[in-house]
């Protein structure tokens, strides 16, 4: 089986659904796609008439009709390579914002200095003549703080490109979940009318698949401040690996058709609450971190200098004018 | 995709080597005898080597069983679980009650079961008067395959007595 084929499984489900169910409960066997009445063993003869037996087929199929739309809300689910280019992007944004070595605060990566953007933290050697007002202000707002900025800046990044990936982890295993649950719908099908107790687990891995990490430290100015954040259990540092949560093995048994299915309903809302959770750490974590930036913005992003757009500013200096 | 248990076959000889019978396609059983062994046996000796073959191969189908569900529910499953449940348990003592039979040619082959464990081959004393190898084979190969299709249609029946629907 494969996520591709969950409507097919749809309607494998229900077709097993029907015929087990009338073979069950009204001894009709199916034949080639054609429904046949019980006979009578000794005449021959059909116990039904062709009314009742289309009567009985047609109730039945209606009462398990449902089971079409049953997997709906999973036939189109994101397709985690679509979250590649994006993670690709913020990937190279974090390379980019690198005015020294910078180690992803997530997933420990280190990511190299980014030489023309070191050119910066030096650039109060470079204009070493200027002084005056503009001078000191330029030295104080923008190149002592630099660093610090990218850095938090280069933070801000590895939380989006991370939400990025844990989103892509968690589509890829709800994707597994949905037709394991599909898989096994079928299986129990196969399997109740035999001696046995039909019992079978499923192992909910949507569960492990984000990791909320409540607090990545950025440089502050007053006070210190943290943002929220989230992971990909696949790809968070070994730091982390302690938050992430064991994916927890669902029993489900059934000893009829409509028990399965039963089942296999609770088994799909067991995801769908999943999933929502899942999604719900990546959401916290995304409004807890853009409510601390826009709260801390000057530690993120320089101040707009007064320089700008203000020719003939008198505060501005001018080199060797001293 | 086909079933494990769709593909399901086992088989199961005597210890001594004197009969031999295959399980497939959940119900269909083939059973034969070791050559000549049909002719110098008694009717007791065939009774007892085919009970003895029936428990044996009740053994091997539920390996085979149990090897099949832990492919299609990929998932180990080694034996039957404990009753967790008052319908499980009212299930497993109705079960061992159970009571069903198989025959072939007018009742001169009988094989019987009742629950799970427990097997009876019934075999009319001129039995091998009246059928060469052959057909003695194949009346006992029609017999075991109606039991085994009356014990799944009574175990089905069963559960939706106990269970009603769950």
């Amino acid at each position: 089986m494969s996520f591709e084929e969950l409507g097919f499984h749809a309607q494998e489900i229900y077709e097993m659904a029907v015929e087990k169910y009338l073979r069950d409960e009204h001894m009709i066997d199916e034949r080639d796609g054609l429904y046949y009445a019980p006979t009578d063993p000794m005449s021959g003869q059909p116990m039904m008439t062709e009314e009742v037996l289309r009567k009985t087929v047609w109730d039945t199929e209606m009462k398990f009709n449902e089971i079409h739309s049953l997997f709906n809300d999973f036939l189109v689910l994101p397709d985690p390579g679509a979250f590649d280019g994006p993670i690709q992007s913020v990937t190279t944004c974090m390379d980019a914002l690198c005015s020294k070595a910078f180690t992803d605060p997530i997933q420990g990566d280190p990511h190299p200095i980014n030489v023309e953007l070191k050119a910066m933290t030096v650039a109060g050697s470079t204009i070493d003549e200027w002084d005056g007002l503009a001078a000191k202000a330029f030295m104080n707002n923008f190149v002592i703080p630099f660093e610090g900025r990218t850095e938090n800046q280069f933070t801000v990044a590895s939380i989006l490109m991370n939400a990025l990936n844990a989103n892509k982890e968690l589509w890829k295993r709800a994707r597994a979940n949905i037709d394991d649950i599909a898989h096994k719908v079928k299986s129990a099908l196969d399997h109740y009318d035999d001696c046995g107790k039909n019992e079978w687990e499923i192992g909910l891995s949507v569960v492990g698949a984000v990791v909320a990490i409540a607090a990545v430290p950025v440089t502050g100015g007053a006070s210190a401040i943290a943002l929220g954040a989230v992971a990909s259990a696949v790809d968070v540092a070994s730091t982390f690996a302690g938050q992430i949560e064991v994916p927890p093995k669902n029993d489900y048994s059934a000893e009829s058709v409509e028990g399965v299915i039963a089942k296999a309903k609770q088994g799909i809302e067991d995801l769908k609450t999943e999933v929502a959770r899942a999604e719900q750490k990546i959401v916290d974590a995304m409004t807890n971190s853009s409510g601390v930036v826009a709260g801390h913005a000057t530690d993120f992003l320089a101040p707009r200098p007064t320089l700008a757009g203000a020719p003939g500013n008198p505060d501005v200096g001018q080199p060797d004018d001293d | 995709m086909t079933s494990a248990l769709a593909e399901l076959t086992a088989t199961a000889s005597t210890p001594d080597g004197r009969a031999f019978a295959t399980i497939s396609e959940r119900t269909h059983v083939r059973m034969s005898l070791e050559p000549g062994y049909y002719e110098w046996a008694s009717v007791t000796d065939l009774e007892r080597q085919l009970t003895r073959l029936a428990r044996l191969l009740f053994v091997a189908r539920m390996r085979a069983y149990y090897e099949a569900r832990s492919r299609d529910f990929e998932q180990l499953f080694t034996r039957e679980p404990a009753p967790t449940t008052p319908l499980d348990e009212a299930y497993v003592r109705a079960r061992s009650e159970v009571v069903v039979e198989g025959e072939a040619v007018g009742g001169a082959v009988r094989i019987s079961a009742v629950g799970m464990d427990s097997w009876a081959v019934h075999l009319d004393r001129d039995v091998q008067q009246r059928m060469d190898e052959a057909t003695f084979c194949d009346a006992v190969s029609r017999a075991a395959t109606q039991l085994v299709e009356l014990q799944l249609a009574a175990v089905r029946a069963l559960k939706r007595q106990v269970y009603a629907g769950q």
